[in-house]
């Protein structure tokens, strides 16, 4: 790590010191930040990648980035958001080769232009979303949620994946993808729309018989 | 309960707001008026219930353990960086 002054935090949270401690020269404390954030990048990396060697690397190639060009983080965002940052352009790379699949549009204006009528036909909150969740978690509901995930357009995809799961904030989805938060909340209505969509049939059949 | 009267159009509006509202980003008149609608449209309460428990669901299915070889490869990875000059 080069020696350079480190700026002063922006924005200070939990890894704020552990980083300027790893910049000043502590080497060996890039591991609390691998421990802390690893997990979650190799989540996040299966539910954009799929494939699990694809979510390996993509775990150790954003970790291996963020490690050499830590000096060069200025401390104007959380950690977090500029690793995800990191995270995010390493997938894009990985996603040119299939760009066209990626720029695919849901076609979910058809699918939000009937939805009242298609809800009026509910006569009331369907008995799936009465229940409990817990009753509702199995490893095969998991794996057709994570499905559904994946038929997701890359670009919504990850929208949803940032707001939802990772719990960024509409405006920090916005500065990670470099949309307008506008951009970001019509990309997640639309994701989340289409996710409803493909687990209310699961869940119809499922329920069966219950 | 059912729809007072209903109008589908006015329906589409507030759908299109529903993410919002349930992330607590509409400004109070937005929030209020689609509450209101909500207490007299049970399609679009129904809407946006089977939308909370979408998200609830996605954020609960997403965990996925390292498995436990490419945990050992990134011990690796780490020793390297972090011991290398």
């Amino acid at each position: 790590m080069k020696n350079n002054p480190i700026p002063a935090a922006a924005v200070a949270d939990e890894d704020t010191a552990l980083v300027q401690r790893i910049v000043a020269g502590e080497r060996e404390l890039f591991r609390v930040l691998v421990e802390r954030y690893a997990p979650r990048l190799y989540t996040f990396g299966r539910r954009m990648c799929r494939n699990e060697a694809d979510a390996e690397d993509l775990v150790q190639e954003t970790l291996f980035n963020a490690f050499r060009h830590l000096p060069e983080f200025r401390f104007e965002s959380r950690f977090k958001n500029w690793l995800y940052r990191i995270a995010v352009n390493v997938c894009r790379k990985r996603h040119r080769r299939l760009r066209q699949a990626a720029e695919e549009e849901l076609p979910l204006e058809d699918l939000e232009k009937r939805l009242p009528e298609e809800t009026a036909r509910t006569a009331a909150v369907p008995l799936w979303a009465r229940l409990p969740l817990e009753r509702l978690l199995s490893e095969e509901l998991i794996a057709q949620v994570h499905e559904a995930i994946w038929s997701l357009p890359e670009k919504y995809r990850v929208v949803l994946l940032l707001r939802d799961i990772e719990e960024f904030s509409t405006e920090e989805t916005a500065r990670l993808l470099r949309l307008t938060p506008g951009n970001v909340k019509v990309r997640l209505h639309r994701a989340r729309l289409y996710l409803r969509e493909r687990l209310k049939g699961y869940f119809r059949h499922g329920m069966q018989g219950t | 309960m059912e729809c007072r009267e209903p109008e589908p159009r006015h329906c589409r509006e507030l759908a299109d707001r529903i993410s919002a509202y349930l992330d607590g980003e509409l400004d109070a008149a937005g929030r209020r008026e689609l509450e209101e609608h909500l207490g007299a449209c049970l399609e679009c309460a129904c809407c946006v219930e089977t939308l909370r428990r979408t998200i609830a669901l996605c954020r609960w299915a997403a965990p996925q353990p390292i498995p436990e070889e490419f945990s050992r490869r990134l011990d690796a990875l780490l020793e390297r960086l972090v011991v290398a000059p």
